[in-house]
C-alpha cells in the first residue's frame, strides 16, 4: 500500500505540473519544433540533394552541342540544374547577380571541330559563392569532353560521314551501310575490352530487408524516436530541479525530523515522474500514429520503452543534480549537459549520419544506449528480442540509481 | 519529555555546542535563550535529528534520537526558523501536505486541519495560495504544520521573528495552549519579554556554552533587589569607571553613547547616580527599570544580547 505522503507527492507534484501547462507545453513542443526545422533544413524525404540554375549559351546550336546540353536534364541531374538558355549579355546579368550556379558556353563550329578533330571551347563560369553545384557541373563537362575525345579517336570517320547525313549533304545507300558495317566492325573488335564478360554475384541467404526498410523513412520518421528522447531529456532535467525547489523552501530540511518523511517524499517524486513520462509516451506516440502510421500495437512497445528510458534519465540527472552545491549550480550544469547528450545521444542527428567517433561516445551515454537499442527494433525493424538486454541494462540502472539517490536525498536535505 | 544529555556538535574545528544538558518536562516551555551564534539553532537541529550530534544522548520521550529515531520523530512536531511552507500552494493543500507527512490521512487529517487553522487564526485564508499570505500569516502557517499530528514534544525554533503584534500574540497563546494539553516546548528567542512571558525554565547560551539555567525567577534572583539604569548621551570612554563603582553601582556597559549599571533602589539614588556620571560625560536620557534577564545576560557576558555575535 502505498504511503499517505506518497500520494500526497504524486498529486502535489503533477498537479502543479498540469497547472504550469507552458512548461509541459515546452517538454513537447521544443523538440517537435526542432525536428521540424532539421526536417526542413535536410529535406522532408531525408534525400535532399542541392538544386541551382544552369546557364546555356549554345553559339552552335547544332545536334551535337544539344546533345551535350541534355545530358544536364536527364537521370539525377535533372534535380540538380534547372537550365536556362541566355544570351551572352544576359548570362553576364544574371552571373553577375549571382542568381546562378553556373554558365556554359558553347563556340560556334563547336560540332564542326569536334568532328575535323580540331580544338574547341566549352567555356564554364563557375558563381564563386557556391561550391557543390560548380563542381558537380565541371566534372561532368570534364568527362564529356573526354569521352568525345575517344569517341573521336574511334569512330572520326563515322562521325564525319554521318554529320554529312544530318547535314543534308548528298551519301549514297552504299555509303551508309559501309558506314553501318564498319561501326559495328570496330565494335566488335573493342566489345571484349568494352564489354567484359559479365558477372553476376547472387548472394544466398536472407536479402537485406533492413537497408531497404531505411530508404524508405522519411527523416521525420527516422528522427521520431530522437524528438522522443528529447522530450525526456528536458521533462527529466525539469523535474530534477524539482528537489532544488523544494530544499531552497526548506522544505527536505523539514521532512528530514519527520518519522519516515523524505523516503516517501522521494518515492512520491519517483512515481510522478514516472506518471509524466507515461503522458509524455502516450502524447507522442499517438502523434506518431497519426503522422507515420505507426501500427497501433507497436504502443505496446513504446511506451513502456519510452517511460522506462525517461525513468533511467530522470535517476541519473538526479543524481548529478543532488551532487552540486547550489542551486544556481544544478541548473547550470545539467541544463548544460541536456545539449550535449542530446546531441551526441542521436537526438539531433541519427546515429548513421553522425561520425563514428560520435557514435562510439553517444552509444555510451544513458540515453543514446537506450535510444539507438529502440531503433534497432522501431527503425531498422529488428525482431524485439534485441531489446531484452537494454531492457535488463536500463532496469539495473534505475535500480542501482534508485539507491544511490535515495541515500543522496538524505544528505542532500541536510546539507547548507 | 525532551532530555538532552552531555550535547556537543562540532562543524570542523568550530565548536557550536559544548557539552550542554537539559530536561524539558511534560506540560513546561523550556527557554534557550542566547545572541545569534550561541548554538540555540544547532542544538535544535540535534533534536530533530537535521544534525547529527558529535557527543551526548538526546532523547524525546525516552526515545533515542540516533538508536530509535523512528519512534521518537513521531511525537516530535518542529517550527523550523525558515518557514518550511509551498508558496504556490494553499494553506490547506501545505497542511495536508504536513499532515500525511506524519502519516495522517482522511477525516482525521480534515479534522485536525481545521483545528489547528483556528487555533493560528487562518480558518478563513485556507483556500488562498501562501504566496498572498504577510510574514506573520506565514509563521502562524508553519506553526500550524508543526502541531497537526498533536506532538508530546515541540521544538520552536524563534518562531516570532519579524512577526506583527496580531500575529505574535495569536503564537503565543498558541504555545501556551499545547503546554496545558501537556506538551513539553523547547522554545529558543532572543526576546526577553516573551522568555519571562511563557518560560518556566531557561537555558542562556553563549558560544555555544550554557552561561545560566533555571527558573525565570530563580534567575531573577541571581541579579539580586537591582534595578537596571541605562543612562544614554556622550561619554569619554577613557574616563574612570570606579567613580560609579564608589556609589555601590556594578557597571555592565560603558561606551562613547551609552552607561548602564545595575544599582540598589535606583530611584533613591537617582541624583547620586547623575552626579558621578556627569564627571564621565553629558547625560541626554535616563531610563530605570527592574533588572531582567538580559541584565542578566549583560552581566554575565558583558555584552547586550540583541548586538552580542
Amino acid at each position: 500500500m502505498i504511503n499517505t505522503l506518497t500520494q500526497t507527492v504524486f498529486k502535489g507534484t503533477l498537479s502543479k505540473l498540469l497547472r504550469e501547462k507552458w512548461q509541459l507545453a515546452m517538454w513537447l513542443a521544443i523538440p517537435m519544433m526542432m525536428a521540424a526545422l532539421f526536417s526542413l533544413m535536410s529535406g522532408s524525404d531525408g534525400n535532399a540533394k542541392p538544386s541551382g540554375v544552369l546557364l546555356i549559351t549554345d553559339n552552335d546550336d547544332s545536334f551535337l552541342s544539344q546533345m551535350f546540353v541534355r545530358t544536364f536534364s536527364q537521370g539525377p541531374l535533372a534535380d540538380m540544374f534547372i537550365l536556362k538558355t541566355v544570351k551572352k549579355d544576359e548570362g553576364q546579368t544574371i552571373m553577375a547577380a549571382g542568381d546562378a550556379s553556373v554558365w556554359l558556353t558553347i563556340e560556334k563550329d563547336f560540332t564542326q571541330n569536334f568532328i575535323d578533330n580540331k580544338p574547341t571551347t566549352l567555356k564554364l563560369i563557375k558563381n564563386p559563392s557556391q561550391n557543390i553545384l560548380p563542381k558537380i557541373a565541371e566534372t561532368m563537362v570534364t568527362t564529356l569532353a573526354d569521352s568525345g575525345h575517344y569517341i573521336q579517336l574511334l569512330f572520326s570517320k563515322e562521325l564525319q560521314q554521318f554529320n554529312n547525313l544530318i547535314t543534308g549533304k548528298d551519301i549514297s545507300d552504299t555509303q551508309m551501310a559501309v558506314m553501318s558495317v564498319q561501326i559495328k566492325h570496330t565494335i566488335d573488335l573493342l566489345e571484349k575490352q568494352l564489354f567484359p564478360p559479365q558477372i553476376q554475384a547472387k548472394k544466398k541467404g536472407k536479402p537485406e530487408e533492413n537497408k531497404k526498410t531505411e530508404s524508405k523513412h522519411s527523416f521525420m520518421f527516422i528522427m521520431f524516436p530522437g524528438i522522443l528522447f528529447m522530450s525526456l531529456l528536458f521533462s527529466a532535467q525539469g523535474m530534477a530541479q524539482d528537489f532544488w525547489k523544494d530544499k531552497s523552501q526548506g522544505i527536505l530540511s523539514r521532512l528530514l525530523s519527520s518519522p519516515v518523511g523524505l523516503k516517501h517524499y522521494f518515492t512520491g517524486k519517483l512515481l510522478s515522474a514516472t506518471m509524466v513520462f507515461i503522458l509524455i509516451a502516450i502524447l507522442m506516440a499517438s502523434l506518431g500514429v497519426w503522422m507515420f502510421n505507426i501500427n497501433s500495437q507497436k504502443l505496446l512497445i513504446i511506451v513502456p520503452w519510452v517511460v522506462l528510458s525517461g525513468v533511467a534519465i530522470w535517476s541519473f540527472l538526479l543524481f548529478v543534480t543532488l551532487k552540486l552545491p547550489t542551486k544556481k549550480s544544478a541548473n547550470l550544469v545539467t541544463e548544460g549537459m541536456v545539449f550535449p547528450l542530446m546531441m551526441l545521444g542521436g537526438s539531433f542527428f541519427p546515429f548513421d549520419s553522425m561520425p563514428k567517433w560520435m557514435v562510439v561516445i553517444g552509444e555510451k551515454l544513458p540515453n543514446g544506449y537506450l535510444l539507438q537499442s529502440f531503433n534497432s527494433w522501431f527503425i531498422k525493424g529488428n525482431s524485439l528480442s534485441i531489446l531484452m538486454t537494454p531492457t535488463l541494462i536500463a532496469l539495473g540502472f534505475i535500480v542501482v540509481f534508485f539507491i544511490v539517490n535515495k541515500k543522496t536525498v538524505m544528505q542532500f536535505a541536510r546539507s547548507k | 519529555m525532551i532530555e538532552v544529555k552531555n550535547l556537543s556538535k562540532t562543524f570542523g574545528s568550530f565548536e557550536a555546542v559544548k557539552d550542554v544538558s537539559f530536561t524539558a518536562k511534560q506540560g513546561q516551555i523550556f527557554g534557550l535563550l542566547g545572541p545569534n551564534g550561541a548554538g540555540k539553532s544547532t542544538t535544535i537541529n540535534c533534536i530533530s535529528g537535521l544534525v547529527n550530534a558529535t557527543s551526548g544522548s538526546l532523547s524525546i520521550n525516552n526515545f533515542n534520537i540516533a538508536s530509535e529515531a523512528v519512534k521518537a520523530k513521531k511525537s516530535l512536531g518542529i517550527v523550523p526558523q525558515e518557514l518550511a511552507l509551498y508558496d504556490d500552494l494553499s494553506a490547506h493543500e501545505n497542511l495536508v501536505f504536513w499532515g500525511s507527512a506524519y502519516g495522517l490521512s482522511g477525516k482525521v487529517l480534515e479534522n485536525r486541519i481545521q483545528e489547528v487553522l483556528v487555533d493560528v487564526g487562518l480558518e478563513s485564508r485556507q483556500k488562498e495560495p501562501v504566496k498572498q499570505f504577510s510574514g506573520g500569516m506565514k509563521r502562524r502557517l508553519n506553526f500550524a504544520c508543526a502541531i497537526l499530528h498533536k506532538p508530546s514534544a515541540l521544538l520552536l525554533d524563534e518562531p516570532t521573528v519579524g512577526v506583527d503584534p496580531q500575529s505574535r500574540e495569536h503564537l503565543l497563546q498558541a504555545t501556551i495552549k499545547l503546554k496545558e494539553s501537556g506538551t513539553s516546548v523547547i522554545y529558543t528567542t532572543h526576546y526577553m519579554e516573551e522568555a519571562e512571558r511563557l518560560c518556566d525554565e531557561l537555558l542562556i547560551m553563549d558560544k555555544g556554552q550554557v552561561i545560566a539555567a533555571g527558573t525565570v525567577e530563580a534567575l531573577r534572583q541571581q541579579m539580586g533587589e537591582r534595578d537596571l539604569i541605562t543612562l544614554k548621551g556622550r561619554y569619554d570612554e577613557k574616563a574612570n569607571q570606579q567613580i560609579l563603582e564608589a556609589i555601590g553601582a556594578q557597571v555592565l556597559e560603558f561606551s562613547h553613547q551609552e552607561v548602564r549599571i545595575l544599582i540598589p533602589e535606583a530611584s533613591k539614588c537617582l541624583t547620586k547616580v547623575l552626579e558621578a556620571v556627569a564627571k564621565l560625560g553629558k547625560v541626554h536620557q535616563v531610563n530605570i527599570q527592574q533588572a531582567n534577564l538580559e541584565s542578566l545576560f549583560i552581566k554575565l557576558t558583558g555584552r547586550a544580547l540583541r548586538d552580542a555575535s
